[in-house]
């Protein structure tokens, strides 16, 4: 079986496959995989409260699949800061909340210190 | 859609905690007397199995940071005091009545994130009273609870409208007449929690105008509000951060190296809440 990585469900893209059934609070079936993720069915979990589903993970490695992780983490606090206006001060702030996730998930033992 | 005083009705009325259970209010009413013992309390609460199990469990879950094991309501109520396991009695009964709705479970897993994160900045500013600062935390958005109980059709229509330019306040507004903030003030107020508690919930979304006294206290929780957002721990339908985090931290005198240590504590707690929210849920 191919290997599978959680995603968050905001920073997918459209087209990306869903690999596993996803189920609401109450185990009811919301999507059968695979499906490919588009727009509607985005909003739809969305709205339903998922939050993360699995995505192939296409890695070659730990430390690669690992460095996804981080960059994943990255794009989608940048996303959640995207409302705000582009000044030095918030791409600051942005910057201090990655640099933060960088030392959490160094010290978790996953990826080198950057 | 609802007029202001349309909605205002139907929250007058879970203003008299229609919608918690006989015993919760016996042991609400209880605690509020001055002269009750903690042993009186406890019994009352022991009357209803369910609550006094969800209380020790509560109290022995990792949401409370105290060490040792708790096998009693009394060491419950001991360990939580008075005013959290108030507040922790009527969240969770609240959320118990919406519990199968869209959204409820996301919106628990805020509230649990909003209030360890408060937690954490006030015992790192030495605060006095860090439990109220997290049960502030915890009912920051009880207001969003009514409109799921009362119309959750509505709500979800107003969910799924999925404009990333407008906050949640702001729909909230346009569908029910009253934004979350108004309604929680409103409710904890009738429900007599203390100013600490109910200050935050009707000012984290605009700290400035909250009065002086507690300004600390609600700049605390409107910080946690946007940490747990920009960490993917807040609401699904807005996921996105729409206040100051700079001016905050610079008003509570946070500098960079504690802003960046409060942001690693929260993020082996981001996992805490994803992992183990369902113990108290």
């Amino acid at each position: 079986m191919a290997r599978m990585m959680k995603v968050e469900l905001a920073t997918t893209e459209d087209g990306e496959m869903i690999v596993q059934d996803v189920h609401d609070m109450l185990g009811r079936l919301l999507v059968r995989a695979p499906r490919r993720i588009d727009p509607e069915l985005k909003r739809m979990l969305l709205a339903r409260g998922i939050q993360e589903v699995f995505i192939p993970d296409q890695s070659s490695g730990d430390a690669e699949y690992e460095r996804q992780i981080v960059e994943q983490e990255r794009d989608a606090i940048r996303k959640r800061f995207s409302r705000l206006q582009d000044t030095p001060d918030n791409k600051r702030i942005v910057e201090i909340f990655i640099r933060a996730f960088e030392v959490f998930h160094a010290e978790k033992g996953k990826i080198p210190p950057v | 859609m609802y007029s202001r005083d349309e909605f205002f009705l139907l929250i007058e009325d879970l203003s008299l905690l229609p919608a918690i259970s006989p015993s919760c209010r016996s042991a609400f009413d209880k605690m509020e007397d001055p002269e009750a013992s903690l042993i009186g309390i406890g019994h009352l609460i022991e009357e209803d199995p369910g609550l006094a199990s969800r209380l020790i469990k509560v109290a022995n879950s990792p949401f409370y940071p105290y060490s040792g094991k708790v096998g009693s309501v009394r060491e419950a109520l001991v360990r939580l005091g008075l005013e959290t396991t108030r507040g922790v009695i009527l969240t969770t009964s609240l959320f118990d009545r919406i519990r199968g709705e869209a959204g409820v479970y996301a919106l628990w897993q805020h509230s649990l994130a909003v209030s360890m994160i408060s937690r954490n900045i006030a015992g790192h500013l030495r605060m006095p009273y860090p439990d109220e600062v997290a049960l502030a935390g915890l009912l920051h958005d009880i207001g969003k609870i009514p409109y799921f109980m009362h119309d959750a059709s509505e709500m979800h229509r107003s969910i799924s409208d999925v404009d990333p330019g407008r906050p949640d306040y702001k729909r909230e507004k346009e569908a029910f007449g009253m934004d979350h903030m108004e309604i929680g003030e409103h409710l904890t107020i009738s429900w007599r929690f203390p100013s600490i508690v109910c200050a935050p919930i009707r000012w984290h979304h605009n700290p400035a105008k909250s009065p002086e006294a507690d300004r600390t206290v609600v700049r605390i929780v409107a910080l946690g509000d946007l940490i747990a957002s920009a960490y993917g721990l807040g609401h699904p339908e807005f996921p996105f951060v729409d206040g100051d985090i700079l001016q905050l931290t610079e008003e509570l005198n946070l500098l960079g190296a504690e802003v960046t240590s409060l942001l690693t504590d929260f993020l082996y707690d981001r996992d805490l809440i994803v992992q183990r929210s369902h113990d108290v849920f």
